[in-house]
C-alpha cells in the first residue's frame, strides 16, 4: 500500500490547508484512499474547498498521529473525473457512500500529485515519507 | 468568546493554516495557549517559518475536531505584541517553558487573534454556531436563519469530506 495513504489511514482524521484569495482555509477531512498507487482525497463541488482548490491547486495536509508525530504533506490536487477513481473512493470504510454516489453531481475525488510527506517528532529529525 | 475557548482548552492542539510565501497554503499543528482581556493568545518564535509567513501576510485560521466529531473553524489576523505579562503567563505551560525557558529569551513572540470570526459546528443536527469576537464586542450570531440546520447522521456520516 501507498506508505503516505497508510500514514493517513493510521492518522484517522487530519486537515487540509487551502488558500481562498489571501486568506489561508483549514478543516478536517477523513476520508483517504489509493487508486492506481496514488493518493486520492474526496469532497463535493458545492463547497468552498472546492471553489478554492479550483483557483489554486498546490494544498497541505497535515495530522497526528502516536506519540507525539505529525505528518505533513504538500502536494497538488488533481479533480480525477473518471468514475473508476470515484468508486474506489465510494468503497472507503470511512463511508463516503454513506453521503455521495456515482452520478450524484456533487462528489469529487482528488488525486494528490507530487505529494511529499515529511513525518515529524519530537524525538527524533524529520524523515521523509517516499509513497 | 466563552464556547470557543472551552473548545480550544479542551483540545488543546490545533491546525494553524496561514499562506506560505512560496504561494502554497501551509498548515501544522499548534497550540492556543489562553484566552487574556478577551483576546485569544497563541506563541510561537521568530526562527520559525510559521512566524515569517504571518509577517508576509497576517491572515490564518485554525481547526481542531474533538473526539467526539464536533469542530471548530476559527480565522483572524495575527496581531504580534511584546506583552511581557501575556509571556509570563506562556511560561505556566510546561511545554512552552520547556522550549523557551524565559519570558524575555528574545526568539519567543506571542500573538492575539484580532477581528476574529469563529464556527463550532456538530452532527447534533443543531445549526453551526458562529461567533465574532472583535476584542470587546462579541456577538454571537445565530445563523439558523442563514444556514441549513445539518441533519441528524449516522455514525459513519459523523467523517468528514
Amino acid at each position: 500500500m501507498n506508505r503516505i495513504v497508510q500514514e493517513l489511514k493510521a492518522i484517522g482524521v487530519f486537515y487540509i490547508a487551502t488558500e481562498d484569495g489571501e486568506q489561508p482555509r483549514v478543516r478536517p477531512f477523513s476520508s483517504v484512499t489509493e487508486f492506481e498507487g496514488n493518493l486520492y482525497i474526496c469532497s463535493n463541488n458545492t463547497k468552498d474547498f472546492y471553489k478554492q482548490v479550483a483557483q489554486n491547486q498546490k494544498v497541505e495536509i497535515c495530522g497526528m498521529g502516536k506519540e507525539g508525530t505529525w505528518v505533513r504533506i504538500t502536494g497538488k490536487l488533481f479533480c480525477d473525473n473518471r468514475d473508476e477513481a470515484r468508486e474506489a473512493m465510494l468503497a472507503d470504510p470511512t463511508g463516503p457512500s454513506e453521503l455521495y454516489k456515482l452520478g450524484d453531481g456533487i462528489f469529487e475525488v482528488f488525486r494528490v500529485d507530487d505529494a511529499v510527506c515529511t513525518k515529524y517528532s519530537m524525538k527524533a529529525a524529520p524523515e521523509k515519507i517516499e509513497a | 468568546m466563552n464556547d470557543v475557548v472551552k473548545f480550544l482548552t479542551e483540545n488543546p492542539v490545533q491546525y494553524l493554516a496561514t499562506a506560505g510565501r512560496d504561494g502554497k497554503a501551509k498548515c501544522r499543528p499548534f497550540m492556543f495557549c489562553f484566552e487574556k482581556n478577551e483576546r485569544l493568545w497563541f506563541c510561537t518564535n521568530h526562527t520559525k517559518d510559521v512566524y515569517k509567513d504571518m509577517q508576509k501576510n497576517p491572515n490564518v485560521e485554525i481547526s481542531v475536531s474533538s473526539p467526539d466529531y464536533a469542530w471548530i473553524r476559527l480565522s483572524g489576523r495575527a496581531v504580534f505584541e511584546n506583552n511581557m505579562e501575556v509571556k509570563r503567563e506562556c511560561m505556566n505551560n510546561p511545554i512552552v517553558k520547556g522550549q523557551y525557558q524565559t519570558a524575555d529569551n528574545p526568539i519567543f513572540e506571542v500573538f492575539y487573534l484580532a477581528d476574529a470570526h469563529g464556527v463550532l459546528a456538530d452532527f447534533s443536527g443543531n445549526p453551526p454556531r458562529e461567533y465574532n469576537l472583535a476584542a470587546g464586542s462579541e456577538q454571537k450570531t445565530d445563523v439558523s436563519q442563514t444556514a441549513a440546520p445539518m441533519k441528524k447522521k449516522s455514525f459513519w456520516q459523523r467523517l468528514f469530506s
